[in-house]
């Protein structure tokens, strides 16, 4: 009685069991959608009190950073989500993979190893579901998604740099890595409503604080492959960007060019990577802001082809100002997390500039090119006047809003706080011991 | 009171751009109800603290710190001396100028408030980059100044040119901005600081090297390493070859932010350059670079400029030529100097640009051929005037040389610096002489008077400006001249490039003379044939531009092909 007593009012499974309870008292309310998005709201702003009060309590002050940022983002994609527009299912799939986010995070250990595994099943599953029809692109990412899984159920079984290696594999599904990249895009892209919003959070927050856990006992030999991998990655993630034309798509490999440098960072710091846990967090938060906003877009025209989104700037301008503030954002201009972020990670890798950081540098350039070459199809131009334009609503603008003031907070907020720099703190760890 | 005095001038302009871009669309009109006066009072504020910085010296004001050492890179400061001053002087003036210009100039314009808004935003940025206290902080404003002038081009967002225009200032920007980052990088993983003074001693201090290519053997000095990085930061913002490319092509921006662009944006090379002035006085070899850049960019964008026929793109590649005449001034030592030509560039450019559009309006209500030659009065040369003329410009230099050299037993070998700045000054009163005859060359002795006077008033003023410059901006003993000795070349060099400039200056002038009177130099068939290819290849911008468009279709096809090439299941 005292064991089941402890387990109830245990923090961490707390945090875990409201979002996957909130995603099956949804099902209940599939056909009410309005009700859905209260009722997921109410939720998840309850969960920012208890995750705080989780926190604090438990003490364990690397991942309740990591907690927070996800239960916002879940809060900010709910909010977000247009409740016309596949509603029921975005709604109800962001609470469990919250929950399983969550679950993720704060059980570790084995139990950590399998809320991932699900989390990455599900994702494939929804992704058949949803976007089998749209792109052949979502079998390879379903692949993915299962090679994915197998990794990690080998990794429980297997020991030492086996074990290490296998886990690495299954995180550079979720920290995109090229080849396994897929599932990130695919999630980005093909999944339905605000989902990809939250999820352009959630895989990469998961990604860093699994390979931040393992870091210390990745093997030296495999530093310089990730190294190549990672360069490889930036520029085919950009390349790949340059001839989208679908917003949705263009940002996830935005993201996988951006979200490279952290692998190069582990590669050349040999495992020591601080500061990437808050680049990772502000990039992460950045292009889940701009696919909010690409959600805002699709509800209204019913598509996100850049061939055909244009001059939003003159009838749209709330969107425009906010949009574009979001894209300053995404590609590290002062003032916004990514930024101070990418500074910091970049400082403390400088004791001996590799010769790669050309590579990173030009990535760097590039993201900013294409991010510009973005706002500019979408905003400028004329625009159509077969459409019949509509500005955002005020709890439209109120959700980027908090998008933008979580990413300059994010420039401002102590370094130490997204550190994930003791990874015996962390909890992956234990298994490998 | 200094400190408050000098926080004022930053903040009134970011205050008013802020209220401006948040009420906007309440205040619309009246926008410059609130950016005229923020801004003027922060020129008055500029100016008292020139005064309060001349006297009292500088004002150094810590705002915000990490604490760990480990970060000491995150450090927001500024630091207040005579340069940043001087700067902060011709920012806030230019800006007050724009901004009071605008007032009707973009009246019932949809964009009015934002246009205010950007105002007071880059009026803020480039006096924060001026009174930055460190290179990371410099850094901060460097890029937010590439954002904010990417958007006040793109000011005309429904019209595609004025968009591409904005995308390729961008990129060229970004560029800079990118080997900006890298130059900060390394001096950071060299130095351990970001501290000007602290960087300065160290950099002085350290010998380390870099090898140029792992296994190669050979190596370069960390500093020049670090120097050239951050000029290629300033080429691109200061419009230098082959970086020069944006500028150009930002006509269809409003007239008051070309005014800007041209009197204060570019402007941010020179600056940067002077402001690291001891880091790059430690390198000669920066310094040669610098110079060479400066002289490429001053003679083809002096050249782009006459192949013309628009106003406003004349004076767009007359920016890019002045401009690379100050970054030569800045490659052979003479900082203060181009401090000098920078301030005296930016006043009278951004006249030019406000006056434009109305000599482009009045030109439009009264359309006519250009005016025709006076046959009677253009076949016979004025003789008073034209020798008057030839030997002012010519000989009397001279003359002024071998008594000094010769006579004075001045060591002008010794003392390229001396030499540089005589040059400088003959060439500009040359110049101005050159135009009285093309203005008025009657046989008149007021004619030949105002030569004179014209040569005297601007030699003597130009020595005496460009010494009260460096006393004022580089009051260290010795300071200026070591600068000129680090930027000093090989005595045989120097003397072949000063007679070779002065050759082809004199042999120039002689052209020219001749033909405004209509006469002609015989020269031989094949100068006279590539004559107009070299025209051709001038006025289609060297084809800088088209090889840029190349490389960037280049890159679109090999991603076009890859993605083309790649199965469809394979994200």
């Amino acid at each position: 009685m005292a064991a089941v007593k402890e387990l109830i009012v245990d923090p961490v499974l707390t945090l875990t069991a409201i979002p996957l309870l909130g995603a099956g008292i949804g099902v209940l309310l599939w056909s009410r959608p309005r009700t859905l998005k209260a009722w997921a709201l109410f939720l998840t702003a309850a969960l920012v009190v208890v995750a705080v009060t989780a926190g604090t309590a438990d003490g364990d002050a690397a991942i309740a950073p990591l907690s927070w940022l996800l239960i916002l983002a879940s809060f900010l994609a709910v909010f977000g989500q247009d409740p016309y527009m596949e509603a029921p299912s975005s709604i109800v799939l962001t609470l469990l993979f919250l929950g399983l986010s969550l679950g993720t995070l704060a059980s570790g250990g084995a139990l950590g190893i399998i809320f991932f595994s699900v989390m990455l099943g599900v994702i494939g599953l929804a992704m058949v579901w949803h976007g089998r029809t749209t792109s052949p692109m979502v079998w390879g990412a379903v692949a993915l998604c299962g090679i994915g899984v197998l990794c990690l159920v080998a990794s429980l079984a297997a020991s030492g740099s086996v074990a290490v290696v296998l886990r690495l594999v299954a995180f550079a599904t979720a920290l995109p890595l090229f080849p396994l990249h897929g599932v990130f895009v695919g999630a980005l892209s093909h999944l339905p409503g605000s989902l990809p919003a939250f999820l352009a959070v959630a895989l990469p927050s998961l990604g860093v604080h699994g390979v931040v856990s393992i870091s210390a006992a990745v093997p030296a030999g495999i530093l310089p492959s990730l190294l190549l991998l990672a360069l490889i990655g930036a520029l085919y993630g950009s390349l790949k960007a340059l001839v989208q034309c679908h917003l949705g798509q263009m940002v996830a490999y935005l993201a996988v060019t951006l979200l490279a440098i952290p692998w190069w960072h582990m590669a050349v710091t040999a495992g020591k990577m601080p500061q990437a846990a808050g680049y990772v967090s502000a990039v992460a938060v950045a292009m889940g802001g701009l696919l909010l906003a690409g959600h805002f877009v699709q509800a209204r025209y019913g598509h996100l082809d850049l061939d055909k989104l244009r001059g939003l700037a003159r009838p749209m301008p709330r969107f425009a100002t906010l949009f574009g503030l979001l894209i300053m954002a995404a590609m590290g201009l002062p003032l916004f997390g990514v930024f101070s972020a990418f500074m910091a990670m970049m400082f403390s890798s400088s004791t001996t500039l590799p010769q790669s950081i050309v590579v990173i540098l030009l990535v760097w350039f590039m993201a900013s090119w294409l991010l510009v070459m973005l706002m500019q199809r979408i905003l400028f131009g004329q625009p159509r006047p077969d459409l019949l334009y509509r500005d955002l609503s005020q709890t439209e603008v109120l959700s980027l809003v908090l998008v933008l003031c979580l990413l300059a907070l994010g420039g401002i907020v102590p370094a130490g706080l997204f550190q994930l720099g003791d990874p015996a703190a962390l909890s992956f760890l234990e298994v490998n011991r | 009171m200094a400190l408050y005095g000098a926080m004022l001038v930053l903040l009134l302009p970011l205050v008013a751009g802020l209220i401006i871009g948040l009420a906007g669309s309440q205040l619309r009109e009246k926008s410059y109800r609130i950016g005229v006066p923020a801004v003027v009072l922060a020129f008055i504020g500029g100016v008292w603290t020139l005064y309060t910085v001349s006297v009292d010296g500088p004002i150094h004001i810590a705002l915000y710190q990490r604490t760990p050492a480990a970060q000491n890179w995150l450090q927001f400061a500024l630091y207040i001396d005579r340069l940043s001053a001087v700067m902060m002087v011709l920012i806030t003036g230019v800006s007050s100028i724009i901004h009071l210009y605008s007032i009707r100039y973009l009246q019932q314009d949809r964009g009015y408030a934002r246009f205010y808004a950007l105002l007071g935003l880059i009026t803020f940025a480039l006096l924060s980059l001026v009174a930055s206290a460190n290179l990371f902080m410099l850094f901060v404003f460097w890029q937010l100044m590439s954002w904010l002038l990417y958007l006040l081009l793109a000011y005309n967002y429904t019209h595609p040119p004025a968009v591409n225009a904005a995308f390729k200032t961008w990129i060229v920007l970004r560029l800079g901005d990118v080997a900006f980052l890298g130059g900060v990088l390394l001096a950071y993983s060299v130095y351990g600081t970001l501290e000007f003074p602290l960087l300065f001693e160290r950099a002085a201090e350290s010998s380390a090297t870099l090898p140029l290519w792992p296994g190669s053997g050979m190596e370069i000095s960390t500093v020049t390493a670090i120097t050239l990085l951050l000029f290629v930061g300033a080429m691109a913002k200061s419009a230098q070859l082959p970086l020069h490319v944006w500028l150009p092509d930002t006509m269809d921006t409003p007239t008051p932010v070309s005014a800007l662009m041209h009197a204060g944006i570019v402007n941010a090379g020179g600056f940067l350059i002077n402001r690291l002035a001891p880091l790059y006085g430690l390198t000669p070899g920066t310094l040669h670079v610098v110079f060479v850049i400066g002289a490429l960019t001053a003679i083809l964008g002096a050249s782009m400029m006459l192949t013309q026929n628009d106003i406003k793109k004349m004076l767009g590649f007359s920016t890019i030529g002045q401009m690379g005449y100050m970054i030569m001034e800045c490659g052979l030592g003479a900082f203060a100097l181009a401090i000098f030509h920078l301030i005296a560039h930016g006043i009278f450019k951004a006249s030019f640009f406000l006056y434009a559009g109305n000599v482009i309006h009045v030109a439009r209500r009264t359309p006519k051929l250009p005016p025709t030659r006076n046959a009677d009065q253009d076949v016979e040369p004025s003789r008073l005037p034209w020798f008057t003329g030839i030997t002012m410009t010519l000989a009397l230099p001279l003359v002024i040389l071998l008594i000094a050299h010769g006579v004075l037993q001045v060591p002008l070998r010794d003392a390229q610096g001396a030499v540089i700045l005589l040059f400088f000054a003959w060439v500009t009163s040359s110049q101005a002489i050159l135009s009285l005859y093309r203005l008025r060359a009657v046989e008149s002795w007021k004619v030949v008077g105002a030569m004179v006077l014209t040569l005297l008033l601007v030699v003597f003023t130009y020595l005496w400006a460009v010494e009260a410059f460096t006393y004022f901006l580089y009051p260290a003993p010795g300071e200026a001249a070591r600068y000129f000795q680090a930027a000093a070349w090989n005595p045989w060099l120097f003397d072949l490039f000063v007679i070779l400039v002065t050759l082809l200056i004199g042999g120039g002038w002689a052209v020219a003379y001749t033909n405004i009177r209509g006469q002609r130099i015989l020269m031989s068939a094949w100068v006279s044939a590539s004559a107009p290819r070299l025209y051709l290849f001038i006025w289609n911008r060297l084809y800088i531009d088209a090889l840029y468009a190349r490389f960037g279709q280049a890159i679109i096809r090999l991603a076009r092909r890859m993605d083309a090439r790649l199965p469809e299941w394979l994200p």
